[in-house]
């Protein structure tokens, strides 16, 4: 304050203050930089998952163990963004916390892993504890990514879904903020009998139950995004009607019921709106209405039926639907009020469509040498939008269709005809990765939202 | 006259009427049917599933690679330049040598013998020597100490402006692993089609941008333009069509991170 007295005029004051406080302020609004760049694209990140330490227990940690680790590699080997390390190739170590780990074991050959998620797990007094972490192998001086402690009753049930939280962990984590779908569902119809029933499987075909027990035919699931109802049609006395179903309440709710047949239910991804098929008059036409059925208003007049509507769910402004008004059914888009109509495919015979979630893509069964003797069969596509480009997912593997797209846009779950039986396949959306779901009758998967 | 000239020629006895009409009656006919025809092919083709006549708005479908899905593409990380897809023929094996057989009075050589070493013998083992604690000395230390293990993000570029604030702070030692979701990110979305084939390879362009702490990318700018436009504006794009990178790891306290990410095209392959 001394050296400010000797500062006679107001103005040269403030210039000393100034002069004293600005570095303060630079340091204040200081930020990193960081210089990275690409050139042939990314490799995938190689990830090693450690097995669990079992650590001090109950008599059931060993097999809650096998379980975890075993959900816990598949996990992340289904997320498409890994090259997991096999675990013949890991060393046969299993560290428990960060001071067991020998980082430089694990990132030499032939493990060469980048990454390293490892931990421990005990079943004590019927709670099953874990302790997971994911450690940058690359990166000695300051490894770890993360740290994660979870705590449920010791049940098989818990430990997969322990093993799937932590997976997520990782997958947002690595995978740029896109979260993982570990804890997703899949909602399909399962013929059981003579009736076809709405059933619910996890997104690896784990824990597949029936959801309606309605007696009757049922197409068509679709969940609502927050995961509270499912919209499906069902064949009532007067033909098909769109049904509802709370899986908070476990039971059917109140739906109005419309003239005619009303089918393929779609939610917009706020969940305020639906649309649908409706044929009053014998020709099916787009209908939406809000959630409870209100407001119902056709936005389609086209000659020929129009069926299978999908909403964008980056914008809930545009719907995709599947039109004959030119002959053999095609894929279509509007604007949700029905205006600004164009053309997506360019023939054959397309159905089944379904918008990727970042609103890039659609994906649709397409026949495109549609005819008696035509070569080729009905497969999985998917195409940009903007550019109206596609690519073939399926090849020769029987007929495919009804594609639904996973919540993180990597995936797509579709329903493949072979040898006379219906089975549920999930593939990374480049057409790589295909495994079977189910088997024997099942059809019309869908992919909750998250 | 011309009307007069015409029907001087009809006037005549054994003229061109009768095929005239013969003629305009076949005609007829043929344009009767043709729109007959028409008709009952609309009537009962028009409205199946399958006449696929309609083809305005059609589009040219081109096959494309998935480059925009947000997977990884399995690229290698360089070209690998002496790799061919014709690989020249592979030498022949040489011909085994065999030995020529000694003749009848040739006297053998006699092999070296390696000494063989006594094995040591075994030594008695001694119980470890513990050391004594040392003894605790009841005074300060004073004078030069061990350096602090200050973690390095306080040591960061004060000054951001300046050219060397490129290399600012210590991101990128203490979290390599969210510069590598940045890279990815960026790369998946850069669609290498954008880019005019005649850029020579090896052109860079550098974009700069921010980071917030909840991953979103923003303030996206050209830092150093390669000599290619369709260069510049794909490596823009690129980073216009990340949505999030993931928010900013927890230890990393500044409110954004700056980023200088170069795109750098490989040529056509």
């Amino acid at each position: 304050m001394r050296a400010l007295k000797g500062i006679s005029s107001p103005r040269s004051r403030l210039l000393f203050l100034i002069l004293l406080f600005l570095p303060f302020g630079w340091k204040a609004g200081a930020q990193d930089w960081v210089r990275t760049g690409t050139n042939l694209g990314a490799a995938r990140i190689r990830l090693a998952a450690a097995d669990f330490n079992p650590a001090a227990g109950d008599a059931q940690t060993p097999a809650l163990k096998t379980t975890f680790d075993t959900t816990l590699y598949n996990d992340l080997n289904n997320a498409g963004i890994f090259d997991m390390v096999s675990k013949s190739m890991a060393p046969p170590v299993t560290p428990a916390s960060p001071q067991q780990m020998n980082l430089a074991q694990w990132a030499a050959a032939p493990a060469s892993a980048a990454m390293v998620a490892f931990g421990s797990l005990a079943a004590t007094g019927g709670r099953l504890a874990v302790y997971g972490y994911l450690f940058d192998a690359k990166n000695p001086e300051s490894p770890q990514i993360l740290g994660k402690q979870y705590n449920e009753a010791a049940s098989q049930d818990n430990a997969r879904l322990i093993a799937h939280r932590f997976a997520d962990e990782i997958i947002t984590r690595l995978g740029g903020g896109i979260s993982g779908i570990a804890e997703t569902h899949i909602y399909y119809v399962a013929k059981r009998g003579g009736n076809k029933e709405i059933w619910q499987m996890d997104y690896d075909g784990q824990g597949q139950h029936a959801i309606t027990h309605l007696g009757t035919l049922s197409l068509s699931p679709r969940v609502s995004p927050d995961n509270d109802r499912i919209a499906f049609a069902s064949l009532e006395r007067q033909g098909w009607a769109i049904r509802m179903f709370s899986l908070v309440l476990g039971r059917p709710v109140s739906f109005p019921s419309m003239v005619g047949n009303t089918l393929s239910p779609a939610w917009s991804s706020n969940g305020a709106k639906i649309a649908f098929s409706a044929s009053r008059n014998g020709d099916p036409e787009i209908f939406t209405a809000d959630a409870n059925g209100a407001n119902v208003k056709q936005i389609t007049t086209f000659k020929g039926p129009d069926v299978s509507p999908t909403w964008n769910p980056k914008t809930s402004s545009q719907i995709a639907w599947c039109s004959g008004r030119t002959g053999l059914p095609q894929i279509y888009m509007m604007d949700s009020d029905g205006t600004s109509v164009q053309r997506m495919t360019d023939g054959g015979y397309a159905t089944s469509p379904s918008w990727s979630p970042n609103g890039q893509f659609l994906a649709f069964a397409w026949n495109r040498k549609y005819g008696p003797g035509a070569p080729g069969g009905q497969d999985i596509y998917i195409m940009d939008i903007a550019s109206k480009r596609w690519t073939q997912l399926t090849h020769d593997e029987g007929r495919q269709d009804f594609p639904s797209w996973s919540p993180d846009g990597r995936h797509i779950v579709f329903q493949r005809e072979k040898g006379g039986g219906s089975e549920i396949w999930t593939m990374l959306a480049d057409g790589t990765e295909q495994h079977r779901l189910t088997q024997g009758g099942d059809s019309m998967p869908n992919w909750s939202w998250k | 006259m011309a009307g007069t000239y015409s029907s001087e020629i009809l006037d005549q006895p054994d003229g061109i009427a009768s095929p005239f009409f013969q003629s305009t009656l076949m005609h007829g006919l043929i344009v009767g049917l043709l729109i007959g025809y028409g008709y009952l092919h609309n009537m009962f083709h028009g409205s199946e599933w399958g006449a696929n006549a309609f083809q305005q708005g059609a589009i040219q479908a081109t096959l494309v690679s998935t480059a925009a899905l947000p997977l990884p593409q399995d690229h290698p990380p360089t070209d690998n330049v002496l790799a061919t897809e014709t690989p020249s023929v592979a030498p022949a094996l040489e011909e085994q040598k065999t030995e020529p057989l000694p003749l009848p009075d040739a006297t053998p050589i006699p092999e070296k013998q390696t000494p063989v070493k006594p094995e040591p013998k075994p030594q008695p083992k001694t119980p470890p020597q513990h050391q004594p604690p040392p003894k605790p000395q009841n005074k300060a230390n004073y004078g030069e100490a061990a350096p602090a293990n200050v973690p390095r993000a306080t040591a960061s570029n004060n000054n951001a402006n300046s050219p060397v604030a490129v290399t600012g702070g210590d991101f990128g030692s203490r979290f390599g692993w969210y510069v590598d979701v940045i890279k990815r990110k960026v790369a998946q979305d850069w669609y290498l089609q954008e880019v005019e084939p005649s850029t020579p390879s090896g052109a860079t362009v550098f974009v700069q941008f921010t980071v917030g702490r909840d991953g979103s990318p923003g303030s996206v700018s050209i830092a150093t333009p390669s000599s290619s436009p369709s260069l510049n504006s794909s490596c823009l794009h690129a980073v216009q069509r990340v949505d999030t990178f993931g928010p900013l790891p927890a230890g990393y306290n500044e409110s954004s991170l700056n980023v200088l990410y170069h795109c750098t095209y490989p040529g056509t392959r």
